[in-house]
């Protein structure tokens, strides 16, 4: 069992960092732009929001899978197949609570506006050490709630894990995963445990992003 | 010498401005709200991406035919807003230091600008919870830690309470000469025209439409349309005559007559200095009139009657030794008064400020 937290835990981390990183430009992107692809990727970004996160998973089985091409320079590069692998967890889970990191930061870093930023480039400032200096730390509680909310989210998944990862112990054996199996074989007071354990974590979580939204009320996502 | 041609769209107008300008100082921007000011200023900082040609000095900033935009932070330009945005992550001092940190090496001495502007006790302050002077005075000090070669500032005494305006209006009259700095003021208010203009440049519609020297040009304008609004009236040139620190309240002459200044000037006795009065703080009486708290009287001739296109005023134009004042006036009330030209009135003046 704690295999499994143990598991969830490390998929959730390596999620929110890569995240990080793929959602901070392009969140910056979405909020300096005025191209007109503007909303084409802005509805993407929303599209695991609103996706079965099984038709998710089932995509990227068809993509990861190791006859796939992808999937084939994968397995080149590494020796491992992408699908039913903790890598492959980790692209799902990317896709899957991409919206979680963009959405919150987007919000942030508009709350920002180009004001600051032109203060910035007045007192002799680049683009990148206006970014850095200015508009990352004005949007910090937004980063704060958008990593928050990409870890809880990635915890919660299942569907699109037991597509595309299925039920590996130690490599994609998740808490939602264990649940369930936990379920099938009507070991109740297992499955009890975890469960309780997630509605508690899922609690302290969103308490802790409405909590700090509240006492600054000012610069919310 | 700053000289450009630029073209920017505008929501419904546009602004075309062009000018060559000597700039041997401080240039203040005059003209109604709405005329494009601030998008000039911000045109010249880089921020709108206008076509044209911008060249201060020996560099070309902007030369749009041959594909030339130097970027917003390669300006040597000092911008304090109209907003302040100040940096709310920082503090005063760090907002300043900013600045100062980014600055060329001749730039202004931090302490000296902390100095001047007074901000000893609010470097430890968010700027958030500070006061709209107290912001303004921060994003000023800011703009000139910069140490830029062109410091653009958009109404920047407008947030000031009268004691402060006064002193930092000099301030910024005194930064060419103290460094090697080029001002460019916003402003609608002909006061601060008077009090930091050594050139102007006056815009309308988004059109440059007269630039040259300020006392001139406000004589000119004053009597015009730019001013049309709140502002207009009239400059009077006045002797002082009497200094009553105790009233804090000067007593100046123009021509036979005695103002009351509610000011108390520097100027020494028999100092002459320029008054603006505004038309709408002008009433007419035929009598002199008692029990009134209003303290100045003007015993003048009625010269002219000119009505205002599209308004009930008429604007009364009268002599008082070679001078004129204008009281604005409603043709309900030029009617019943029966007021006609070479008829002797007092002009009841509720307002004089002063002009330079």
């Amino acid at each position: 069992m704690w295999e499994a937290v143990l598991l969830t835990l490390k998929l959730a981390a390596t999620t929110t960092l890569l995240l990080l990183m793929i959602g901070t430009p392009l969140a910056w992107w979405l909020t300096r732009t005025s191209s007109r692809a503007k909303p084409v990727i802005e509805t993407l970004t929303a599209m695991p929001l609103v996706l079965p996160p099984t038709v998710l998973g089932f995509y990227l089985l068809l993509v990861m899978n190791p006859n796939s091409l992808l999937g084939a320079f994968w397995v080149q590069l590494t020796g491992q197949a992408l699908t039913f692998s903790f890598s492959g967890l980790v692209v799902a889970s990317v896709f899957y609570s991409l919206p979680f990191m963009v959405q919150p930061l987007q919000a942030a870093f508009e709350a920002v506006g180009r004001g600051p930023l032109e203060a910035a480039a007045s007192l002799g400032a680049g683009p990148m050490d206006a970014f850095f200096n200015i508009a990352l730390p004005m949007a910090a509680r937004g980063y704060v709630t958008a990593c928050v909310l990409t870890f809880a989210h990635t915890i919660g998944e299942f569907g699109v894990v037991l597509m595309v990862g299925g039920n590996i112990p130690g490599e994609t054996r998740v808490v939602s995963i264990a649940i369930y199996e936990q379920v099938e074989a009507l070991r109740y007071a297992d499955a009890h445990m975890l469960s309780a354990g997630l509605v508690l974590f899922s609690f302290c979580v969103l308490l802790f992003v409405y909590s700090l939204n509240r006492r600054f009320p000012v610069r919310v996502v | 010498m700053l000289e450009f041609d630029v073209d920017l769209p505008l929501g419904h107008t546009r602004l075309e401005a062009a000018a060559s300008l000597p700039m041997p100082g401080v240039t203040v921007l005059f003209g109604p709200s709405g005329a494009g000011k601030t998008s000039l200023l911000r045109c010249l900082a880089g921020f709108d991406g206008a076509r044209g040609t911008i060249r201060f000095r020996d560099q070309c900033w902007l030369d749009t035919s041959n594909g030339i935009c130097r970027r917003p932070h390669l300006r040597p330009v000092g911008f304090a807003f109209q907003d302040a945005r100040l940096f709310t992550h920082l503090t005063v001092l760090g907002n300043l230091q900013f600045a100062s940190r980014r600055a060329p090496e001749d730039a202004p001495g931090f302490d000296a600008v902390v100095d001047e502007l007074d901000l000893h006790p609010l470097l430890d302050r968010q700027p958030a919870a500070l006061s709209g002077g107290e912001q303004q005075r921060i994003s000023l000090a800011r703009a000139v830690l910069a140490g830029p070669q062109l410091l653009l500032l958009d109404e920047p005494l407008s947030a000031l309470d009268s004691s402060r305006r006064q002193h930092i209006g000099n301030y910024i009259r005194s930064l060419p000469e103290q460094f090697d700095m080029r001002l460019i003021v916003v402003t609608h208010s002909v006061e601060e025209v008077a009090r930091l203009a050594t050139d102007m440049v006056v815009l309308n519609a988004g059109r440059v439409v007269d630039q040259g020297e300020p006392a001139t040009l406000l004589e000119r304008l004053l009597a015009g349309s730019v001013a049309e609004g709140f502002d207009a009236g009239v400059l009077l040139t006045a002797r002082v005559e009497q200094v009553l620190p105790e009233d804090r309240t000067t007593m100046v002459s123009v021509s036979d007559q005695v103002l009351t200044l509610p000011e108390v000037l520097d100027e020494g006795l028999g100092g002459h200095v320029r008054l603006h009065i505004r038309s709408r703080d002008v009433a007419i009486a035929t009598r002199d009139p008692s029990h009134i708290s209003i303290r100045n009287h003007v015993r003048c001739r009625v010269i002219d009657i000119q009505p205002l296109p599209d308004g009930p005023f008429v604007d009364v134009v009268m002599g008082v030794g070679g001078q004129h004042l204008r009281a604005r006036i409603t043709v309900m009330a030029a009617r019943e008064l029966d007021i006609a030209a070479g008829q002797e009135v007092y002009a009841l003046i509720k307002s004089v400020t002063l002009a330079s």
